[in-house]
Formats: structure tokens, C-alpha cells, sequence
């Protein structure tokens, strides 16, 4: 076993490991720590695919920029991960199938998938040689603003408009009730709502016309409970 | 054939664009413009319309035929249905006999327009009702001009729903409603007819077109048409009956009349337009269109022959007892129809074109004129509470009796001449298949022209003679003429009057042309050389060498009919010279069972109320609470509903807006789908690739942007919208070359041996 | 040499873990987490199979798809700051409002 088999071996089996212990720990926060790890992981592939940008990408961009988005989110949400017990159990039977289908049709999917385009495009045995610069910023970059250029731009905008929704999602609701309501309020009716300081002047009139309606219906306090 | 190719789509078409125009905007155009200058506009875009066809029709009939000599002028707008071997085409034509036609439907058709912006000049929805009239232009007019069988049927429909929506122009009484509903259902049965006839001859011809029908009738005897049976009767036998049972629904003969006194329900410049002068006379054209198909069935031209004899003198008996002036001019219309096809079915083609045209100008005119009556009586119909009217409408009562005078046939008058030549002509055609024809028809005719002189001038004198029966007031204040309405009555009884110069008999002095017959040649020649069983023409020993009806026949014939068209006269001068008579009452008396039949119309509008209409009706009771309510709504919609419910209360519990839940059925589905697709033993997925190394070369090589080759023109060239220099090829793409052959979209080739392998093994 | 199948077994087998936490999780954040893991399987067989053709196309894909996922880890993870507020948990299944 050659010394790049046995970094693949060890490296991969730290990713499967990492993974299921992501998605079976019950704090988010050691599970983001073990997702952390299983990018580590797979950006060691990547440096043996001999991808070597991507593989920096893959540290930069997952296991730094987005796994502190995670840890930060969690952090400022400070989950309490008690969950509750859950009602309405189904027989033990009953479960075993459901999931063991499940992942049976998982792994399905995922093994066809892989299966054809194995088939498809790969001659087992084969290595199609590789140009020496092959995975560098250097090549990658010559693709990206030639052929895939249209592409880019695309992923650009995408990108933006991720920021502007997330922000937009993620805004406190008082505060956007509260700039909505001042805009279509009197100077009269800010001061009652208490966010005008001045007192009525006398010649300041009430507009007529229909009481202000934020974007998400009527404003209430206790929240948005979805017109059950 | 000595042909021209002109624009002939604009003789319907203008009609059709302002009725459009009028239907669209001319609510708007009443409403903005105010009621006055509104009408204005209405009338005239109407007006104008219809005038251009007029022109257009004129100009063309005039320039391109009489003074450039064209046999006829044809258009084709386009192919309209291509299936096949079979090519419909939107064609139109104005030959000889579209031009009549054509010329009478545009001329009256125009006058009847003018005279209609006098008589709804306070209708409140007046573009709708000038929208309707154009409509029936334009489709009356692909009616005459369509070149085939499928066109002309176009416009039959087209005219039937004109019909319908102007019968029931008052809507909202639902009595005129109900007429205009009978008036479509009763026509629809005969339309079926004609479709199925339509069929039959398309079965043998495999064409619809006029000439191909013409070309398959020129064998005469031996066309396939004869000499292809269906249930016993040669295929023109059948075709041209179930023609015919089209032509009784729409032109009111007997059986299917009963539509057309019930359609004077509508405006009465309807009635003059649409059940006196043109839509009524379309199962003429048609017969006289397929002459050459009618000449090849005996059956069914004696069959036609004595329908309109009968229909003549029933509707003519009618006519004598009703009191309401339409009705009166209804049942004329009726029993002059009955007239038109006497003629057709003893082959006197020409006959049934003169008469046409003649009974538009003079029954136009009197619809006209009772039109104006109408409307100078405040829409009252009944005759008996007028009288004495041509005090103050001289002009209304001068062209009445001129119509009078030509429907009844005093010479010189057109009537006389049209009259005559059908009179003379059931007498002395041939009529191999049924002898014995000729004197019957002869007999009905005669005594239905007795009967149409009585009433007509019965009418007459009830209307205008004597004094005035209705109330005073209406008399002193309501009761004059408008120019409006005047001036088409005086061209209708010019034209009336002098109309019957078309064809004026040979016998008379001086020997003028039959202009007419003459100019229909081209029409009805082929027909004329069928002998045999088949020969249309005069019969033996009534034509002397030139092919004229002998003299002393055609004098004979003549003094007769007038004869008895002046003692028609005079008797109904003497009843009813002042008003209604004590005389006519005990004339009345005298006759007692056949009077009331006559008065209450034979009780056949309530023999076809009881024998089909109330049956219907029970079955359509029973078929509607057992099978719609029962079967359809119960077990059908309601078991659907039910089942669907039943089945959603199921499925419920699978929607609970659980999104994990939602995966995992996707899951499961695709999962599904994957391992059906695995299951097909000739898609091998999984395992390793058998034999055969892939081809590069048969890949694409990337999946970024690329020039994509299309077949055929495309909208964009093959070269990438942009162009971006990055250093030599191979440094750009490291990959496989690109395939010699430039298709880079085609999947890499497969090896079909393993398959087959895997095939055997799988199949024991 | 490591063959290129063992880079897609092991694909296969981080897509199936992160499958599962999908389908199993009730927790949005660990879900969302399982989704990234998913992504980062399919990123693999990208990655190997660019590595077989010794053409970088399939890295620039695994680039986007990286991309994409950051845009979507974003705007999931507003979401689940916004429900947080207002239904005060991360309990997928309390996320119901689909059913009315």
C-alpha cells in the first residue's frame, strides 16, 4: 500500500466517521465541530484528485467562512437541544421498515447514479494524463473567465441576492413593523404609538384612509401564527 | 373556361368588418356620441358597406363579364381545409348565375338597409340590429359566391344564425324569442339533410367543388352518380333528396314551413330582407346551382315539382283568412317559394331564377310598404282597424299596388312574365317519370295564382281603401310617410315593374330577348343534354322548331292565367273594396269548416305540437330525471365527488406538513423510478464496462458554453456570442480533442453485443 | 494509484449519511448541516471524475456548487433565525404550517 492509498484510506474513513457523528450528535454545536472535520477530510481527496485549488476553497469557504455562519447562528439562538419526546409513536416494526426503505432508496439512488455514470464515463484501469498545471488556480481560473464566464456572473448574482434575502429574512420583526407603520402614520398617531417625540402641531392633519397593513399582515406582538 | 381572377373577398368582407365594427363599438359609438350622431355613425358604416358590395358586385358583373366577356371571375383566398387528398378551398365565384344573385341580394339588400334607418329609427339597441343585417350580408353573400358545395353551406349556417338572431331581435318578449328558436331548430333539421347530401356526393365525386360535381354529372346516364346505388336509389337520387329536405327547412315548403310565418316576429325590414327577398330563395340557388345533379334524379325533381305545387296553393289558402298584414305576406312568401320550386322540379331552371328575382323586387316592396304601415299605425298589425291609408300614404299605397298588381300577374307588370314562364312551363316540361305531373302541377298553380290575386288584394283593399278603423288619435297624429322610407319602396316598385323585361316570352310582338335565359346559358346547358329519362325541356308536341313553346299554348296559358288573376281581382274588390263586408262574412258561413281550417293555418303548427314536439318533450322529461338526474348527476358526478372526497379523507393524513415526511416520499418515488428503470434487463446500469473502451471522442467535452449546432436556420449564427482570447487551445483545454466530425451533442456509440448477450442468458 | 471507484464509494457513502440526517434530524440546524454533507458527496464525484478525464470542468462545477451552497447555507440559515423568533425552536416537525 502505497503511501497515497493510505492517506485516501485514513482520510476517508475520518470522513464517513466525522459525518455520522454530525448527524447523530444532539448539540448542534459539537455536531458543526465534527462537520468541520469531515471537510478537512474531504479537502484531503481533493488534494489527492489532485484539485488542489478547490481544495483550498473547500478549507476557506466551508470549514471557514460557512461553519463559523453555523457555530454563530447557533450561538446567537442558543438552542436548547432537549427535544421533546415524541407523540404518536409508531410500532418498532413499523419504523425499522420505514427508514430501512428509506435508506434502501437512498442508497439506490445514490448507487445508480454513481453506477451510470461510472459506466458511462469511466474505463476502470485508465488515467487520462494530466497536464501539469491541472487543478491549479492558474487552469481553473482560464476556465472559469473563459467558458464558463456566463456561468459566473450567474453564481455571482446569486450570491448577492442570497446576502439581501438573508438579510432581509433574518431582520427582527418589531423593528420592520415599527419603519412600516411609521411611513403610513400620522405624525398624530406616531406620537400616540410612542415612537414621535413632538406633540400634534395643530395644523398637521390625519391623512384619511386605511389603517397601515405591514407586509405580513397586521402587526402584532406575539408574533406571526400563520392564520390557522 | 374563359375565367378572370379577382378580388371577390371584399364583397363579404365588408359587410362582415361593419358588422363587426358595429358589434364592437357601437354601443360605445351610441353612448359617446349621443343618440342622433350616434345613429349616424351606426347607419351609415352599415350603409356604406353594404353600398360598396353593391358597387363592387355591380362593377364586376358589369365590367369584367358584359364588357370584357368573362365567363365568370373566381377567387381563391386561401386553401382552407387540406386533409389528404382532399383540398377545400376558400374559393369564391360570381358566375352567371352568382351574379343574379349577387346583384339581388346587394341591390335589395342596400335599399332594404336605406328603408331600415327609417323604421328603427327608435330602437334602442339600433347597431346591434345593423351589426345582425350586415352579418346576413356577408354570410348571404359567401352563399351565392361560394364555389363549392362546403362553402355555400357555410353561408346557408351563417345566414340561418342571422335569421335566428334577427327573429328574435326583440329578445325580451319571449314569444318573438320562441319564434327565432323554432326558426333555428326547424332549419337545423333540414340542414342536417343537407350535410348528409354533402356527404353522399362527396362519397362519389371525392370533391365538394361546383365543377367537379358539374364534371361528374356531364356523363349524364352513366355518371357514377346514377349508377351508384345506396338502399336501392341511385347516389343523385339521394343526395338530391336530402338537398331538398335542406331547401324545404330553409326555403318554408312543406313539411318544414312552419318557421317562416312565426319569423315575423322580427323587424319588418327583416322580413323584407331575410323571409321574403334573399335568405328564403337559397334552396332555389341551390337546386339551380346542382341542376345538372337535380336533372339526373326524376325522383326527386317531380318529388320537388309537386312539394311546390302544394306548398303554393296551402300556404296561398292561408293566406286568404289572416288577419295580420305580415302573415299575409308570409304565406305569399310561402306559396311564391312553392311557385320557384314547381319550376325548378319541372326543369325550368331560368323559370326559377326570374321568379326569384322578380318576387324579391315586389315582396321586398310590399314588406316594405307594410312597414311603413306598421309604423305609421303604432305597430298595429291587424288589418282589420286600418283602412283608407292611401289618404295619407300615397306613395306607400302607389307601390303596393304595383306589387299587388305584379304578384298577381297582370301583365306587364314583372310578376306576369315570371308567373307565366312557371305556369306554362309545369304544363309543357317533360316529366318522364311521372306523367300526369304536368296537370296536377299545372291545376295547383293555376289555382294558387286565384287564390294570391284574392288576398293580395284583399289586403290591399283592407289597408289602404275605405276608411280608417282604428282609433282617431292615431290617425291625426301618427299616421305619414318619411322619404326614408319611401324611396326604397319607389325603386322596389320601378324595378317591380319593370323587372319583368328580363325575360319576356317570345310570342309577344316584337320579339325582345329573354335576357335571362340567355344569360344563364352557361348554367343550365348541361342539363339540357340529358335524354332519355332524364331530358328537362319542353315535351313533345309543345315546342315548335326553334325550341320555343308553341305559340298558341303560350297565348292560351296567358290569357288564362290572367284571366283568372282579374276575377281573383274583382271578387276581392267586391268584398272588400269598404272594409270588411257583410258579404264576406256569409262567404265565411258558406264555407264553415274549410274557412276555419284556412283561419286557424290547417292546426299544423299544433299536429306537429302534438305528434312530435310534446313527445319530444315527455321523452326529454323522463331521459332528464332518469338518466341526467339519476345516472349522470347521481352515479356519475355525484359518485365521482364521493369517491374523490372519500378517498382525499384517506390521503389526508399523508399531507401533515411534515417536510421530513415530504422528503421521504420523494425519495421513496425516485427510488422507484430508478429501480424500474434498473429492472429493464436491455439498460444495463450498474457493473462494469464490458468491452468496449469509451470514446472520447464521442463525448462532449465540456459542459460550459460552446457553439451548439442546429439544424436549419436558426435565429442566432453558430459562432458564441463572445469571443475571448485565452492563449492557444491546448492550454485552455487540457481535455480529449474535440470530435473530428463536429457533432459534440451525440451520446458516445454503444456496443449492442452485450445486450443481446445478456438476452440470451436471461431467456430460459 | 487510488482507483477513482473509491472516491465514489466514499461519495456514496457521505451522501447516504448526510441523506439520512436529512430524513432523521428534527433539528434545522443539524438538517441543514446533513444538506452540506450531501453537496459535499456529489463535490466528490465531481472532483474524481474531472480527476479521470484530466479535465478541470468538472472542478469549476464543484467550484458553483460550492458557491451555491454558501448562497444556500445564508439564506437557510436566516430562515432559521426568523422561525427561531417567531416559534421560539428549531423543531423541524413543529414547521407544519404546510398541512392548513
Amino acid at each position: 500500500m502505497s503511501g497515497e492509498e493510505l492517506i485516501f484510506y485514513l482520510f476517508a474513513a475520518i470522513a464517513v466517521v466525522s459525518a455520522l457523528a454530525t448527524v447523530s450528535r444532539r448539540n448542534p454545536v459539537v455536531a458543526a465541530v465534527w462537520l468541520v472535520v469531515t471537510f478537512f477530510a474531504v479537502a484531503v481527496c481533493y488534494l489527492l484528485l489532485s484539485a488542489t485549488f478547490l481544495a483550498a476553497i473547500q478549507i476557506l469557504v466551508y470549514a471557514g467562512a460557512m461553519m463559523v455562519l453555523f457555530v454563530f447562528v447557533i450561538m446567537v439562538l442558543d438552542v436548547d437541544e432537549r427535544g421533546r419526546e415524541e407523540h404518536r409513536r409508531p410500532t418498532r416494526i413499523a419504523r425499522v421498515g420505514y427508514y430501512g426503505s428509506l435508506l434502501l432508496a437512498g442508497g439506490f439512488i445514490a448507487w445508480v447514479l454513481l453506477g451510470t455514470l461510472a459506466r458511462q464515463y469511466l474505463n476502470p484501469g485508465a488515467d487520462l494524463s494530466k497536464t501539469p498545471d491541472f487543478g491549479t488556480a492558474n487552469a481553473i481560473g482560464r476556465e472559469i473567465f473563459t467558458d464558463y464566464l456566463f456561468a459566473f456572473e450567474a453564481i455571482s448574482l446569486l450570491l448577492l441576492a442570497a446576502v439581501i434575502g438573508a438579510v432581509v429574512v433574518a431582520r427582527n420583526r418589531r423593528d420592520r413593523e415599527k419603519d412600516s407603520l411609521q411611513t403610513g402614520m400620522s405624525h398624530a398617531a406616531r406620537h400616540a404609538a410612542g415612537v414621535a417625540e413632538l406633540p400634534p402641531v395643530p395644523g398637521d392633519i390625519a391623512p384619511p384612509g386605511p389603517t397601515p397593513v405591514t407586509d405580513f399582515g397586521a402587526p402584532s406582538a406575539t408574533g406571526h401564527d400563520g392564520g390557522t | 373556361m374563359n375565367e378572370a381572377n379577382l378580388t371577390l373577398g371584399w364583397i363579404p368582407l365588408f359587410p362582415l368588418v361593419a358588422a363587426l365594427v358595429n358589434l364592437v363599438f357601437g354601443r360605445w359609438f351610441m353612448r359617446t356620441l349621443g343618440d342622433r350622431l350616434g345613429r349616424e355613425v351606426v347607419h351609415l358604416i352599415a350603409i356604406g358597406a353594404v353600398a360598396f358590395s353593391c358597387f363592387y358586385t355591380f362593377s364586376i358583373v358589369f365590367e369584367a363579364m358584359i364588357g370584357q366577356g368573362y365567363e365568370r371571375v373566381v377567387h381563391r383566398i386561401y386553401p382552407w381545409i387540406v386533409s389528404g387528398e382532399t383540398m377545400i378551398g376558400f374559393d369564391l365565384m360570381i358566375d352567371h348565375l352568382s351574379a343574379v344573385m349577387c346583384m339581388v341580394v346587394t341591390g335589395v339588400g342596400l335599399l332594404i338597409h336605406i328603408f331600415s334607418v327609417g323604421y328603427m329609427a327608435k330602437d334602442g339597441s339600433y347597431w346591434r340590429y345593423f351589426a345582425y343585417l350586415n352579418l346576413f350580408m356577408a354570410a348571404m353573400l359567401v352563399l351565392v359566391m361560394g364555389k363549392s358545395l362546403v362553402l355555400t353551406f357555410v353561408g346557408w349556417e351563417g345566414v340561418g344564425l342571422c335569421s335566428y338572431l334577427l327573429i328574435g331581435y326583440y329578445y325580451d318578449e319571449s314569444e318573438k324569442a320562441s319564434a327565432g328558436r323554432k326558426a333555428f331548430i326547424v332549419n337545423r333539421i333540414g340542414d342536417f339533410g343537407v350535410i348528409l347530401g354533402m356527404l353522399l356526393i362527396y362519397a362519389v365525386t371525392h370533391s365538394l367543388d361546383y365543377d367537379a360535381i358539374k364534371a361528374a354529372c356531364a356523363a349524364g346516364p352513366d355518371s357514377a352518380l346514377v349508377t351508384q346505388t345506396i338502399f336501392g336509389m341511385s347516389i343523385a337520387t339521394a343526395a338530391t333528396m336530402l338537398l331538398f329536405v335542406g331547401c324545404t327547412g330553409k326555403s318554408a315548403q312543406l313539411p318544414l314551413y312552419t318557421w317562416l310565418p312565426d319569423a315575423m316576429a322580427g323587424p319588418t325590414p327583416v322580413s323584407a330582407l331575410i323571409h321574403a327577398a334573399t335568405m328564403v330563395t337559397a334552396g332555389v340557388y341551390l337546386i339551380v346551382r346542382l341542376n345538372p345533379l337535380f336533372a339526373l334524379s326524376p325522383v326527386t325533381m317531380s318529388t320537388v315539382a309537386l312539394v311546390g305545387a302544394i306548398t303554393a296553393l296551402f300556404a296561398a289558402t292561408i293566406g286568404i283568412t289572416q288577419n295580420d298584414i305580415k302573415k299575409v305576406l308570409a304565406y305569399s312568401t310561402v306559396s311564391q317559394l312553392g311557385y320557384m320550386f314547381l319550376a325548378a322540379g319541372m326543369g325550368a331552371w331560368v323559370a326559377a331564377v326570374f321568379h326569384l328575382v322578380t318576387h324579391a323586387f315586389f315582396k321586398a316592396c310590399l314588406f316594405l310598404g307594410s312597414g311603413a304601415v306598421i309604423d305609421a299605425c303604432h305597430h298595429e298589425q291587424d288589418i282589420r282597424k286600418m283602412g283608407g291609408l292611401r289618404k295619407k300614404m300615397p306613395w306607400t299605397a302607389g307601390t303596393f299596388l304595383i306589387s299587388c298588381l305584379a304578384i298577381a300577374g297582370i301583365p306587364i307588370f314583372s310578376g306576369f312574365f315570371s308567373k307565366d314562364e312557371i305556369l306554362l312551363h309545369a304544363y309543357t316540361n317533360a316529366s318522364a317519370w311521372s306523367p300526369g305531373l304536368n296537370y296536377v302541377a299545372y291545376g295547383l298553380g293555376l289555382a294558387a295564382a286565384l287564390c294570391t290575386a284574392f288576398y293580395m288584394f284583399r289586403l290591399y283593399f283592407l289597408t289602404f281603401e275605405g276608411n280608417f278603423r282604428g282609433d282617431h288619435h292615431t290617425w291625426e297624429h301618427h299616421v305619414h310617410e318619411q322619404w326614408i322610407m319611401s324611396f326604397p319602396l319607389v325603386v322596389l316598385a320601378g324595378l317591380a315593374t319593370f323587372g319583368g323585361f328580363l325575360g319576356v316570352p317570345h310570342v309577344l310582338p316584337g320579339h325582345l330577348p329573354h335576357v335571362l335565359d340567355e344569360w344563364l346559358h352557361p348554367i343550365t346547358q348541361l342539363s339540357a343534354t340529358f335524354s332519355g329519362e332524364y331530358f328537362v325541356g319542353v315535351r313533345e308536341g309543345f315546342g315548335d322548331e326553334h325550341g320555343h313553346v308553341r305559340a298558341g299554348v303560350e297565348l292560351g296559358g296567358m290569357g288564362l292565367s290572367v284571366g283568372i288573376a282579374v276575377i281573383g281581382i274583382l271578387f276581392a274588390r267586391s268584398l272588400y273594396a269598404r272594409g270588411p263586408s257583410a258579404e264576406a262574412a256569409s262567404w265565411a258561413q258558406k264555407l264553415g269548416g274549410l274557412y276555419r281550417a284556412s283561419v286557424g293555418k290547417y292546426f299544423v303548427d299544433e299536429i306537429y305540437d302534438r305528434g312530435i314536439v310534446r313527445p319530444l318533450r315527455f321523452a326529454s322529461a323522463v331521459t332528464y330525471q332518469a338518466v341526467d338526474q339519476g345516472l349522470v348527476d347521481g352515479v356519475g358526478v355525484g359518485g365521482v365527488s364521493w369517491t374523490v372526497g372519500a378517498l382525499g379523507n384517506r390521503a389526508r393524513i399523508w399531507h401533515n406538513g411534515n417536510v421530513r415526511r415530504y422528503l421521504a416520499v420523494l425519495l421513496l418515488g425516485v427510488g422507484l423510478v430508478l429501480a424500474s428503470v434498473f429492472a429493464n434487463p436491455t439498460v444495463a446500469v450498474v457493473g462494469p464496462n464490458p468491452v468496449h473502451p469509451v470514446d472520447a471522442g464521442g463525448l462532449r467535452p465540456t459542459l460550459g458554453a460552446q457553439p451548439i449546432h442546429i439544424e436549419g436556420p436558426t435565429l442566432f449564427t453558430d459562432t458564441p456570442w463572445f469571443e475571448f482570447d485565452a492563449g492557444p487551445a491546448s492550454v485552455r483545454r487540457p481535455g480529449p480533442p474535440p470530435p473530428p466530425d463536429d457533432k459534440p451533442l451525440q451520446p458516445p456509440p454503444r456496443d449492442p453485443k452485450p445486450v443481446v448477450e445478456r438476452d440470451r442468458k436471461g431467456a430460459p | 494509484m487510488v482507483p477513482i471507484t473509491h472516491f465514489l464509494y466514499l461519495a456514496f457513502a457521505l451522501f447516504l449519511i448526510g441523506a439520512a440526517g436529512v430524513l432523521l434530524r428534527r433539528n434545522v440546524l443539524i438538517v441543514l448541516m446533513s444538506v452540506e454533507l450531501m453537496l459535499n458527496a456529489a463535490n466528490i464525484a465531481l472532483v474524481a471524475f474531472s480527476r479521470q478525464w484530466g479535465n478541470a470542468d468538472g472542478q469549476v462545477l464543484a467550484m458553483f456548487t460550492i458557491a451555491v451552497a454558501a448562497a444556500e447555507a445564508a439564506v437557510g440559515l436566516a430562515i432559521v433565525v426568523s422561525i427561531f423568533r417567531a416559534r421560539t425552536g428549531t423543531d423541524i416537525d413543529d414547521l407544519s404550517l404546510l398541512r392548513d
